[in-house]
């Protein structure tokens, strides 16, 4: 028995035997000739019709197994053939629904599968980017501790560092390159996954041992701002509270002060690992302090929750103290205090330079600006700094909001 | 594209490739296998059939030889009636004389014809050198538009001479039935006889 793909021609077997019987039975055929020559028509236009016919084809063949019964004890005179046989379409339809599965689906799991290998690729690509820079902005730099692991905890004191402008420059480009959409960030806060790796270490490893030592106070993060801000050095400070395992981010970002969150507190982008027994007046403060530079609604005052670093004060205690604050020497104040009231009710900017001696004690010289939002009222009072002891230290910005 | 995502894509269009070349292969093989074992499904089922008809075709050619001439028509008609009844697969049973004539039939008289013996007598009936043969006809249609394999038995007499035939038709319900047996070509054969006499000649 043989198994052969063959095309079925059961017209022409028809054809055949009706033929074969008309001759046999001796019948008159006259329409033999027109036959013919109606089926020599079918054949040249089927061939003409090439696409038609290689589908009439395909359509035709048929797979047939063949088989003889002959048995010796019939003495037939002839074997009897039996053919069983099926359409070769119908016999592989199953198969061609399994390839155009195949065909579909594989191209597109290995599209995903790549686009996910080169987005990796790329995130690797834009953290050594960012490691690189990171090195050369802080290349001329004395090396602050051999031992620490995370070497930017340490970076400097709170606020905007020498070691964080160029970051501050390109932390659009930054951002991009680690793969933050603006608006990605979370608006309540920036966990501590977020982090870079190199503060995210040390930031673990204090939350595991539960205990902050004095240098590790000022923990210098990086983190992407909420939307419409630039994201730029973020002074941490972990602190224990009454419960043994609590960490507290005091954040501070440079937003835009004519974006839609210009008027939005820094508080929010302030991360609490435990916020349930914070005191509710740190949130609420209108007046609290801010570091040398870029506090927000605390241009003037410091919080609690935002100390010097240790490193710029060495030796003294990690505890704030009243006398760390910022203050306005009393010269300026009424200036400033007037200004405001005017621009609050009125509605008009100001422009004034008033003295400020900072936590440190260093005088400053701020140049306060009144803003006025979209609908006219005072904004936010945008300070920019300028150092009368060191005058070639670029000046840093200072913001408060009004 | 780069050049490591080319090869990729190639080695992997390689391997969906064949892995589709050889669930076809699957695919052909399992049909074939299937229809290979329908086919020996219906050979044995159809050897079997063709046995009973063979032995029974043998019994009627006795009868006929021991049949006075004027009784035949009756007795062998009902007997040839019963068999075609008892025998499954075969539809229809008819008796023959020398000259094609009907003589006895297992249909009703009047639906049957009177001459069949140019389409049923094979042409080496007649000067058959062995008497045992059984003769295939090519498919038929019939009159209701089905085909039929007939298989026909010469009748000798003890001098022998040709005296007629008995020819038995099968059911064309079992050569099409349970979708087992999609034809019987005796063409083939015929083709397949024709080229082997030929190679032997």
């Amino acid at each position: 028995m043989r198994v052969v793909a063959r095309p079925r021609r059961r017209q022409g077997l028809r054809d055949d035997a009706r033929r074969r019987a008309r001759r046999v039975d001796g019948e008159p055929q006259p329409d033999a000739g027109r036959d013919r020559a109606r089926a020599r028509r079918t054949r040249e236009r089927r061939r003409r019709s090439s696409i038609g016919a290689i589908g009439r084809r395909r359509a035709r063949q048929r797979m047939t197994a063949l088989g003889q019964i002959a048995p010796p004890s019939l003495a037939m005179d002839k074997p009897l053939v039996i053919a069983v046989s099926r359409a070769l379409p119908e016999l592989f339809a199953p198969w061609r629904k399994q390839a155009l599965a195949n065909l579909t689906s594989s191209p597109l799991l290995s599209a995903g599968a790549a686009f996910g290998l080169y987005r990796g690729q790329w995130r690797r690509k834009s953290y050594a980017l960012l490691e690189a820079e990171r090195r050369r902005a802080n290349a001329g730099r004395p090396p602050s501790s051999s031992s620490s692991r995370c070497e930017g905890a340490e970076a400097g004191p709170v606020g905007l560092g020498r070691a964080q402008r160029p970051l501050q420059r390109t932390t659009r480009s930054l951002r991009r390159q680690l793969g933050y959409a603006p608006g990605r960030a979370r608006r309540r806060g920036i966990g501590l996954a977020q982090h870079r790796p190199s503060r995210r270490c040390r930031a673990a490893d204090l939350v595991d041992r539960g205990a902050f030592p004095a240098r590790d106070r000022g923990l210098r993060v990086r983190v992407p701002g909420p939307p419409q801000a630039r994201p730029v050095g973020l002074a941490a400070q972990p602190r224990q509270g009454r419960r043994a395992r609590r960490l507290r981010h005091a954040g501070a970002h440079d937003r835009h002060p004519h974006g839609p969150d210009a008027r939005r507190s820094s508080t929010e982008a302030e991360v609490h690992r435990s916020d349930r027994d914070a005191a509710p007046h740190r949130r609420s403060s209108p007046t609290s302090a801010a570091g040398s530079s870029t506090w927000r609604r605390c241009a003037y005052d410091w919080t609690e929750q935002v100390v010097p670093h240790p490193r710029a004060r060495a030796g003294a205690d990690a505890a704030p103290r009243r006398s760390d604050r910022t203050t306005t020497p009393p010269e300026g104040r009424p200036s400033l205090l007037a200004a405001i009231e005017a621009g609050a009710r009125e509605g008009t900017p100001w422009d004034l330079e008033l003295p400020l001696v900072t936590a440190k004690g260093n005088p400053r010289w701020v140049r306060a600006r009144g803003v006025r939002d979209l609908r006219g009222r005072p904004a936010g009072a945008p300070a920019r700094a300028r150092s009368r002891t060191s005058p070639r230290r670029r000046p840093t910005r200072s913001s408060c909001t009004g | 594209m780069a050049r490591p995502a080319r090869s990729a894509l190639a080695v992997l269009g390689a391997l969906i490739g064949w892995s589709l070349f050889k669930a076809h292969d699957a695919v052909d093989a399992t049909e074939r296998d299937r229809l290979r074992v329908q086919a020996r499904v219906v050979d044995d089922n159809v050897g079997q059939q063709l046995d009973g008809m063979y032995r029974a075709l043998a019994s009627v050619r006795g009868e006929f030889l021991a049949t006075p001439v004027y009784s035949v028509s009756t007795l062998l008609s009902v007997r040839l009636k019963a068999l075609s009844d008892a025998i499954p697969g075969v539809r229809s049973m008819v008796l023959l004389d020398a000259d094609g004539t009907v003589v006895a039939s297992s249909v009703d008289t009047a639906a049957r014809p009177r001459l069949l013996g140019p389409r049923l007598l094979p042409q080496g009936a007649r000067t058959a050198a062995t008497r045992e043969t059984l003769y295939v006809a090519p498919p038929l249609k019939t009159v209701i538009d089905s085909y039929t394999v007939v298989f026909v038995r010469a009748i000798y007499a003890p001098n022998g001479a040709f005296v007629g035939a008995v020819a038995a038709a099968l059911e064309p319900a079992v050569l099409q039935g349970a979708d087992a047996l999609g034809a019987v070509r005796a063409r083939h054969a015929r083709r397949r006889s024709a080229t082997a006499t030929a190679r032997s000649s």
